[in-house]
């Protein structure tokens, strides 16, 4: 995001909607620092400049993946699915990617309100995860697109010092792994400059118990009260899916 | 996209925050989906919800009509609509369930709530997404009443400096605190964020400024 400094009257109206505090007023006039500018585009989405002085302008790769991760109107082309994540459980009544026996994990790095994450940061959580367990980073997850070696969880160099808003890991573990993965990532926590928050995806058995909650509460964790659940109202219709 | 499962909603004790996400699988029933979440959209606009939005665009906060939002919507569509009455959630998802459109439906909340709600219309859950709460550098965060309104934008567009500025105006009676609820809804492309509920934490943080006076 840009704003032009001849239409800018430093009325300082904007400052208050990046989330990551980008923009500063130098000599009387709003400025974006394009180190930190996560080009999330609410600044530009929620109309406020009196004079249209701020404008989106063209982005190359790597700075593309900003965009694609901090935008929530962005869609990433190669999965259709717009955000920084994928459809994870959301639709898992018909795709059946979380089966019975296995827990998915969603790690949201950033997240909430950290004022934006470098993915050198989400590749350190990504390496130590690597290192412990056998991970299968979600192939659907625009972060796994970035990964040169999935197995090792290593993201592309070029990629390393782009700034977004969140990001999100996901990856899936049989169900008797679960409370291992939340230790490692209990360890982690304490040396990384940024928050993190967990989700477990499991299948809710016929008489209503949670598999992994059970195995998670036995370990001492605890589940937040609130969370999502998805129905079982869903089903495949494409021709080549019926 | 995990953007409504890390809410705050425990501010008020067991809070009426619930959200509706309906769907399409891509590649696997995306085809011809926009007309069924039309449908729904038209359903569950008929019963009160306190957002509602088409997240590829925006919702009724953002400054869309029903009309804009239905005449944009595709197969890629996602319909976001919060509640905070029970009542009026219950009969979304029983209209939903008896339309039987074949679209996949999320709702957020507190699971004991929701899981009741579901018995109560003849419906099961299928899978949930728990939350276990935020890990690492916790200092970085802003104070709980200002978490428990940017939660409710799980992809952070309601900021924090926005927050403490409508917070400060509701304190000082600039603003009340529906008016405040309403503005911070206004970034929220997804119609999750509840202005209602953001109306009463603006209100608790006013009174408790007063009481410490």
């Amino acid at each position: 995001m840009i704003i032009d400094q001849e239409k800018c009257t430093g009325c300082e109206q904007c400052i208050e909607y990046c989330p990551v505090s980008a923009i500063r007023i130098d000599d009387e006039k709003a400025n974006i620092n394009q180190d930190l500018c996560a080009e999330c585009g609410n600044c530009y989405r929620v109309n406020v400049c009196p004079t249209d002085a701020i404008f989106r302008n063209e982005l190359v790769w790597p700075r593309t993946i900003r965009n694609i991760f901090s935008d929530p109107i962005s869609v990433f082309q190669e999965t259709g699915v717009s955000g920084r994540g994928t459809e994870e459980s959301k639709t898992n009544d018909v795709t059946n990617r979380f089966k019975k026996g296995e827990v998915g994990f969603t790690i949201d790095v950033g997240r909430p309100n950290a004022g934006g994450v470098k993915l050198r940061e989400v590749e350190k959580i990504c390496l130590q995860l690597s290192s412990r367990l056998d991970i299968h980073y979600d192939p659907n997850n625009p972060l796994t697109y970035l990964m040169e070696d999935p197995k090792r969880g290593k993201l592309k160099k070029d990629v390393l010092d782009e700034f977004v808003v969140s990001a999100i890991i996901e990856f899936k573990v049989p169900l008797n792994q679960c409370p291992e993965v939340v230790k490692v990532l209990e360890n982690i926590s304490h040396h990384i400059d940024t928050v993190f928050s967990i989700g477990v995806i499991s299948r809710v058995d016929e008489d209503g118990t949670i598999p992994a909650a059970k195995i998670l509460e036995e370990e001492g964790l605890q589940i937040r009260p609130n969370g999502k659940t998805t129905l079982n109202l869903g089903r495949a219709s494409n021709p080549n899916k019926i | 996209m995990t953007h409504t499962l890390h809410r705050i909603t425990d501010l008020f004790g067991e809070s009426d925050d619930f959200v509706i996400l309906c769907m399409a699988a891509q590649k696997f029933n995306d085809k011809g989906a926009g007309e069924k979440l039309k449908k729904i959209f038209r359903l569950v606009a008929d019963t009160y919800p306190d957002n509602l939005a088409d997240d590829n665009l925006g919702g009724r906060y953002t400054g869309y009509t029903d009309v804009e939002i239905l005449g944009h919507m595709g197969d890629k569509a996602y319909v976001g609509a919060a509640f905070s009455d029970r009542t009026h959630l219950r009969e979304a998802l029983k209209r939903i369930k008896e339309a039987d459109l074949g679209m996949s439906v999320v709702v957020s909340g507190n699971y004991k709530a929701v899981f009741k709600i579901l018995k109560e219309i003849g419906m099961k859950p299928h899978t949930v997404n728990m939350s276990l709460g935020i890990y690492g550098n916790k200092a970085l965060l802003p104070d709980r009443e200002v978490l428990a309104i940017s939660t409710m934008c799980g992809h952070g567009m309601v900021t924090r400096k926005r927050i403490e500025n409508i917070v400060k105006k509701t304190k000082s009676g600039k603003l009340t605190a529906e008016e405040g609820g309403r503005m911070l809804a206004s970034t929220c492309t997804c119609g999750i964020f509840n202005p209602k509920l953001a109306s009463k934490i603006l209100q608790r943080a006013s009174e408790k400024e007063k009481g410490e006076r």
